[in-house]
């Protein structure tokens, strides 16, 4: 890649793009890698934000504070395996067995590659001659190899190297052998990538159609070759034929079964329930969905790939499973574009032969009979902090209730009792001393607009929902704390109904409710001032 | 590559490493003009034009690149 083809790919990349933190780690001087990388990442439509260890620090901060905290990208070089090879050290007096040599390279092969890194780009470069006899050497790079080879990421390989300029500035490649390792690191990429490939996981709900079942209703969602369903249209589409030629597709849904279901009973969408391996809808974490799938199909998760247009949801499988593969679905021409690119580079076309076709009667065969075991997902606090998420809570009077009233008469999933209120009902609440409050969230994408509303009487409330856009965010529990120390603590009731479509709201009742009051525990409370961390609450007197 | 092209990519590359400064300044610029253009943005400015130009540049000659002429004189004298 040369240095303006990187610049203009960098400047390409949308200001929405999502973005991602790298580092480096790398004991030689990597900050001209910097443009490269982020344009590496800007191929991906992500925005990279790069960082790098102190120069010489590799060795340091792999055995002490470890690598493992961040998504890494390793630059190695033969000495980081063997610290004797660094033309940067002078001789001292003598060496050791080849057996301890060949222990010491275990040893830091382990302690650096224990990161589990994103990807590695070995640098092959001239080592510091330490041997009469230069074929000596052979075993230390045949033991470097080995290690390298049992990484499971990317891994690209080049010898060119500029012992001169390491010498003098730290820096292990010119500019145009930069340019030219990237290029080796992009095409391990894309093989690593596309090697073994097998399932395509999907979310349902604004991924295989427009909108949100529970919510919408099958009315409600789009998925035709017009309007808003166009983007879904063509994705089914692809998915279909990709079926055809012997990938596998199966459904993972935060939803009830039988709604999941429902698009594909009704018959009109490109694919139907035949097309899928299967269609798993509960409220568990993804990643445990996904982890359940892989053991019953007794595939891997590296040949699995994830598509949803949740950040959320693709950050939690990220981090639970990082050999799943990750696409975000959006519904914006580019990156369709993109995204439809990349699963045909997963999933090349070839001859389709009766194995193909069969392939997915087989696995649904397989599945049958399995029980499903509940597991637990990731802890994504550290990613939902890095969101940098605010909740406005606008208190809500007589003049703009609207957006409040329509998510009470429209939520059914994060409902707290079904219940639906008219205009005049609401008035009325509001007249005799109700309270209205909405929340607004926004994060570092943008805003979700007014995504909680909750009528309280005194201590009472009545109504409390929650778009399940933003679920899996914790903004549910950092506003009820909000609500409770906005009342001076007082307890708060619930008038909680399950109904047949509230599960999600039935398992949040159920973590910090006694019989309906809001618990003392102090689990909850710990739970509700941890949910209130991740975000900055403020208060406002509407809009 | 004729003189008025290396121009227009140099410009390129200044441009993407200097955004701080007008394009129209650029053609005059010294290192000694601002204070980004420090030790490592020399370095980079130095990868960067390695990297466009397939050069390899030797430590001497980098350290006497410290103007936007000075660096269009010497890949001109390269290619």
């Amino acid at each position: 890649m040369k240095y303006l083809e990187a610049v203009r790919t960098l400047k390409g990349l949308k200001e929405t793009a999502d973005t991602t933190s790298v580092l480096i780690a790398s004991s030689f001087q990597s900050e001209a890698w910097n443009l490269y990388i982020q344009a590496f990442y800007a191929r991906q439509g992500v925005r990279a934000q790069v960082s790098h260890l102190p120069f010489g620090s590799l060795q340091q901060h792999a055995r002490s504070t470890g690598l493992s905290d961040n998504k890494t990208l390793l630059l190695l070089a033969p000495w980081d395996f063997f610290p004797k090879w660094d033309w940067r050290m002078g001789y001292d007096q003598g060496l050791d067995s080849l057996d301890s040599i060949l222990s010491t390279v275990e040893d830091n092969a382990a302690a650096i590659l224990s990161c589990h890194p994103e990807g590695l780009l070995y640098v092959d470069a001239p080592v510091r001659p330490l041997f009469s006899q230069p074929e000596d050497e052979l075993p230390i790079h045949a033991a470097i190899h080995q290690a390298l080879n049992s990484a499971k990421c990317p891994k690209a390989l080049c010898s060119a190297a500029d012992i001169d300029l390491y010498l003098q500035t730290g820096q292990l490649l010119n500019g145009h052998q930069i340019g030219d390792a990237i290029d080796h690191y992009i095409r391990a990429d894309d093989e690593f990538r596309l090697a073994g490939k097998k399932l395509i996981v999907t979310d349902l709900d604004n991924t295989l159609w427009a909108g949100v079942i529970g919510e919408d209703g099958p009315e409600g969602i789009a998925y035709q070759n017009h309007d808003r369903g166009y983007p879904h249209y063509l994705y089914q589409s692809l998915l279909k034929q990709l079926k055809a030629s012997g990938a596998l597709i199966a459904a993972v849904s935060k939803n009830d079964p039988d709604l999941a279901e429902l698009p594909f009973v009704q018959g009109g969408m490109s694919l139907n329930k035949t097309d899928m391996v299967t269609i798993t809808a509960s409220y568990e974490a993804k990643s445990a969905q996904i982890l359940a799938l892989s053991e019953q199909l007794d595939l891997p998760t590296s040949s699995f790939v994830f598509v949803d247009d949740n950040p959320v949801e693709l950050e939690e499988v990220r981090q639970a499973l990082p050999d799943v593969e990750i696409l975000h679905f959006k519904a914006n021409a580019a990156d369709l574009s993109r995204l439809l690119q990349c699963l045909l580079k997963h999933f090349p076309r070839s001859i389709h032969t009766q194995e193909d076709s069969d392939r997915t009667r087989l696995y649904q065969t397989r599945l049958k009979g399995q029980i499903h075991r509940p597991a637990q997902g990731s802890d994504l606090t550290k990613y939902l902090k890095s969101l940098n998420m605010t909740l406005k809570i606008s208190e809500r009077g007589s003049d703009d209730y609207q957006r409040a009233l329509q998510l009470i008469n429209k939520t059914n999933q994060f409902n707290l009792n079904g219940l639906r209120l008219t205009e005049d009902q609401l008035r009325s609440e509001l007249a005799s001393g109700a309270q209205l409050w909405t929340a607004e969230l926004t994060d570092q994408h943008g805003s979700h607009g007014e995504v909680i509303s909750c009528l309280i009487k005194g201590s009472r409330i009545s109504h409390l929902v929650m778009s399940c856009r933003v679920l899996n965010r914790d903004a549910e529990y950092a506003f009820i704390h909000a609500i409770k120390t906005r009342q001076s603590d007082q307890s708060l009731n619930f008038d909680f109904q399950a109904t047949e479509r509230n599960t999600p709201m039935q398992k949040f009742i159920g973590a910090i409710t006694d019989n309906g009051v809001l618990s003392v525990d102090n689990s909850v409370q710990e739970k509700l001032n941890k949910a209130s961390s991740l975000f900055t609450v403020a208060f406002s007197h509407g809009s | 590559m004729t003189k008025s092209d290396i121009e227009s990519i140099l410009l390129e590359i200044f441009e993407s490493l200097f955004p701080q400064v007008a394009s129209e300044q650029l053609p005059q610029l010294k290192q000694t003009d601002i204070e980004q253009w420090d030790s490592m943005a020399q370095v980079n400015l130095i990868a960067a034009i390695e990297g466009e130009f397939d050069l390899v540049i030797d430590i001497d000659s980098a350290s006497k690149l410290q103007s936007f002429d000075e660096c269009v004189q010497y890949v001109h004298g390269q290619v």
